[in-house]
């Protein structure tokens, strides 16, 4: 009995889903999600609710009548099992219903505040998603139930990292790769040092600077605990320092952002600049999503240089163990520490780069991707009454400034209500997808010349053919997938992991390590912003 | 099947403790409560992370590609 | 009036006059039993944050080390309580690790101890750059404490 009352809150939260699933299923919640834009998503909200809530009944079912023992399926789904569907829950309600609200509360405000709040905090539903679970551990505490599908949270968050690798290219790596090496290898090495010279300058211990200095200039608390029993950290010196980086890390979450919208970077500088400045490597992944969460352009960047930093951290490791151990006489071998703390999942990051190198997930012809289909197919076709509006206009002669290519182009479209090659010629498909293409480069010159004031056409039309190019520039329903997984992917880990960040230890901020890595800290991001600005200009992905 | 046995086996080595006194009941609640993930080991989490992510992309690759 | 006292401590100014006041009585009072309680605050587990690319074995070095590291302070601390007070060396000391509420209280109803001593809670200077306490920062709630008490809580002012 005590052993079911235990699973009542996951049994709870499967019932709650399953009847949420429901509710969605019938249609009933449709005006109300209009309301909030997510219609789009409600087949997938239907699909994942009723899974979930299904999946979250049986096991907590079984939790109440089996014996707890110490299998496999107890350590990896039973038990976790409530922490797990509490999070997905948690994700869920904030990417539906959470981040719209918030929006349209936002929007509401306007007037008044002179400004968007979202868009100002970039409150997207990572960051939000973080908060709660930074609001959930500080306030009741994460609840019993939930304590070990919160140690899931670092697992999934490597999935995320592992899925993200589907998403570079050859060039792209190379070239990304490159940067990162340089611009973190500069900016590691060059915090660790500007720490340890501050030391020397305030005559502090070394033992502090030592743990500061990694802190400061690798992966933040990561840094931090790899390298405290290295050099011997007092218990206060570790408990400042890491308390110095975790305020240091929430307040560039939001900060990094904001300053990034407004110098008006693009993603791949941004990236570039938040993998370099911000400490903790979760809190890197979650200002690229809050700069951009859409679009992972931004998190591709930063992603790499957060790894590049990842295997940068052994390395400094030996270096601050190597300079600490003259005086203590301890070494430590190139193996034990960089060999034997190779993060594996970096080969399977490599693995899916791979794949995707080789085109699995998409054609080398598709770009990122994306790719044009002037194949016969109704969903290409432009809409009855866009059509009805092409239609008058040709009548009304409002083409009639057309270049003839165009005009051809335009015609062509009225007649087979989609741009596509000459119908005739289907069956041989190069000559098909040639003309076609070149129709659909046509319709943009035509748009581009209405747009330049060349040609004068009606916002109707203007739109009609708009839609009809757009119809044609397919993505790949495979990269489509695979980023929605990594997305959620991300979102869990990073709500996760927001659970196991405590005021208390934020708290613990203060004495030397916050003088000395406030000025590390901010030396560190402004130079590394004035950098990424001058050196990445151009659009490297492109 | 030894796979209770190898598993804590792998604890120990995880832990950074002797072998000696993982074998006994008392400590290994211990060493669970000071893990930070449900895994034994971290290369066990990252293969597991690995091999979910091969899955994920092969039933993706299945109904969005191959079955289409 | 009290035979078994419980003197919680770890080194703080307000921790300080607890001190004085309990080895003044057990120098008044060498029947008393004093008992010295130093606790290792069990959230050092949480002070690994938002942290996921260590492994475990990582986390435990980091940990081992903090435990080392902490018993190796309170030592000296309890050696600078034995060498200010005289009577100190006639104190039980005893470490213990948890929470610190539950701890203290455990350790109160196992030694079956009939006064909890301990320092007020001082409000730390604004800013200060030089450490002077050790471990985690942290204040003892009534909130917390009080539910649990098994005998009377004496704090000296």
């Amino acid at each position: 009995m005590s052993q079911l009352k235990e699973q009542m809150p996951t049994i709870i939260m499967g019932g709650f889903l399953l009847v949420y699933g429901l509710i969605v299923q019938s249609g009933a919640l449709e005006p109300m999600a209009k309301y909030l834009h997510t219609h789009k998503t409600l087949d997938l909200q239907v699909t994942m609710t009723l899974v979930i809530g299904c999946i979250a009944i049986l096991g907590a079912f079984v939790n109440a009548v089996r014996k707890p023992g110490n299998s496999n399926l107890d350590t990896f789904i039973l038990q976790p099992l409530g922490g797990i569907v509490l999070i997905l829950l948690m994700a869920m309600a904030i990417r539906w219903y959470a981040e719209p609200l918030m929006k349209i509360v936002s929007k509401g405000l306007e007037p008044t505040l002179g400004f968007k709040i979202y868009k100002v905090l970039n409150l997207n539903y990572v960051v939000l998603g973080i908060l709660a679970g930074v609001l959930l551990t500080n306030t009741w505490g994460i609840p019993k139930f939930a304590g070990p599908g919160v140690k899931c949270a670092r697992f999934v968050l490597k999935m995320g990292v592992i899925m993200l690798g589907a998403r570079y290219s050859f060039a792209e790596l190379a070239k990304l790769g490159g940067y990162s090496v340089f611009l973190v290898g500069f900016f590691v090495l060059g915090t660790v040092f500007l720490v340890l010279w501050l030391g020397n300058i305030f005559k502090q211990p070394k033992s502090m600077t030592g743990v500061l200095s990694a802190g400061m200039g690798v992966c933040g608390v990561s840094a931090t605990v790899a390298v405290a029993p290295v050099v011997k950290a007092k218990s206060a010196e570790m408990a400042y320092t890491i308390g110095t980086i975790l305020t240091f890390g929430i307040v560039c979450m939001f900060v990094f952002p904001t300053v990034g919208k407004l110098a008006g970077m693009s993603p791949v500088q941004f990236g570039a600049w938040a993998g370099t400045g911000i400490l903790n490597s979760a809190q890197v992944a979650a200002a690229a999503l809050a700069f951009n969460a859409v679009d992972i352009e931004t998190l591709k960047v930063a992603e790499i240089f957060n790894i590049t930093r990842v295997l940068f951290l052994p390395i400094i490791v030996l270096v601050l163990a190597t300079w600490f151990g003259k005086e203590t006489g301890q070494k430590l071998s190139f193996k034990s520490v960089v060999i034997d703390k190779f993060p594996v999942f970096i080969i399977g990051f490599l693995i899916l780069f791979f794949m995707s190198s080789i085109g699995m997930f998409s054609p080398p012809s598709h770009y990122k991707g994306k790719y044009i289909d002037v194949s016969y197919n109704d969903r290409s076709q432009v809409t009855p009454e866009e059509l009805v509006t092409l239609q008058d206009a040709m009548a009304k002669s409002e083409f009639s400034g057309l270049k003839p290519e165009q005009l051809e182009a335009v015609t062509n479209l009225i007649e087979q209500h989609q741009i596509a090659g000459n119908y005739d010629e289907r069956n041989d498909k190069k000559a098909f997808d040639h003309v076609g293409r070149a129709r659909m480069t046509q319709l943009q010159g035509t748009l581009a010349a209405a747009k330049g004031k060349e040609i004068t056409l009606s916002p109707e039309v203007k739109s009609a053919l708009k839609h009809a190019v757009k119809q044609v520039k397919k993505k790949s329903k495979t990269v489509v997938t695979l980023t929605d997984f990594m997305i959620w992917f991300f979102a869990f880990g990073l709500i996760g992991l927001g659970m196991q960040i405590t005021k208390k230890a934020i708290f613990q901020a203060g004495g030397w390590p916050i003088v000395m890595g406030v000025i590390a800290g901010i030396t560190k991001a402004a130079l590394s912003f004035f950098v990424v600005l001058w050196l990445i200009k151009d659009v490297v992905l492109n | 099947m030894s796979d209770k046995e190898k598993k804590i086996t792998i604890e120990t080595g995880d832990a950074g403790k002797g072998t000696t006194e993982i074998s006994e009941d008392a400590n290994t609640e211990e060493l669970e409560e000071r893990a930070l993930s449900v895994f034994s080991s971290d290369r066990n989490e990252d293969i597991v992370a690995l091999v979910f992510c091969l899955i994920t992309t092969f039933m993706v690759l299945l109904f969005t590609k191959w079955m289409v | 009036m009290f035979n078994n006292v419980l003197l919680c401590t770890h080194g703080t100014d307000g921790a300080k006059k607890a001190e004085a006041f309990a080895f003044r009585k057990l120098e008044e009072d060498p029947e008393l039993k004093v008992t010295v309680l130093t606790v290792l605050d069990e959230d050092w587990r949480q002070m690994t944050g938002d942290d996921w690319l260590n492994s475990s074995k990582t986390h435990t070095t980091f940990l081992d080390h903090v435990e080392n590291q902490m018993n190796e302070e309170i030592a000296e601390e309890w050696q600078r309580i034995k060498t200010s007070y005289s009577s100190a060396e006639q104190a039980t000391f005893l470490q213990k690790t948890g929470n610190i509420a539950e701890t203290i209280t455990k350790a109160a109803t196992e030694l079956g101890c009939d006064l909890i001593v301990i320092g007020p809670w001082s409000k730390g200077k604004k800013f200060s750059i030089h450490s002077t306490h050790m471990g985690l920062r942290t204040t003892l709630r009534n909130k917390n404490l009080h539910p649990l008490l098994p005998c009377p809580l004496l704090i000296v002012p």
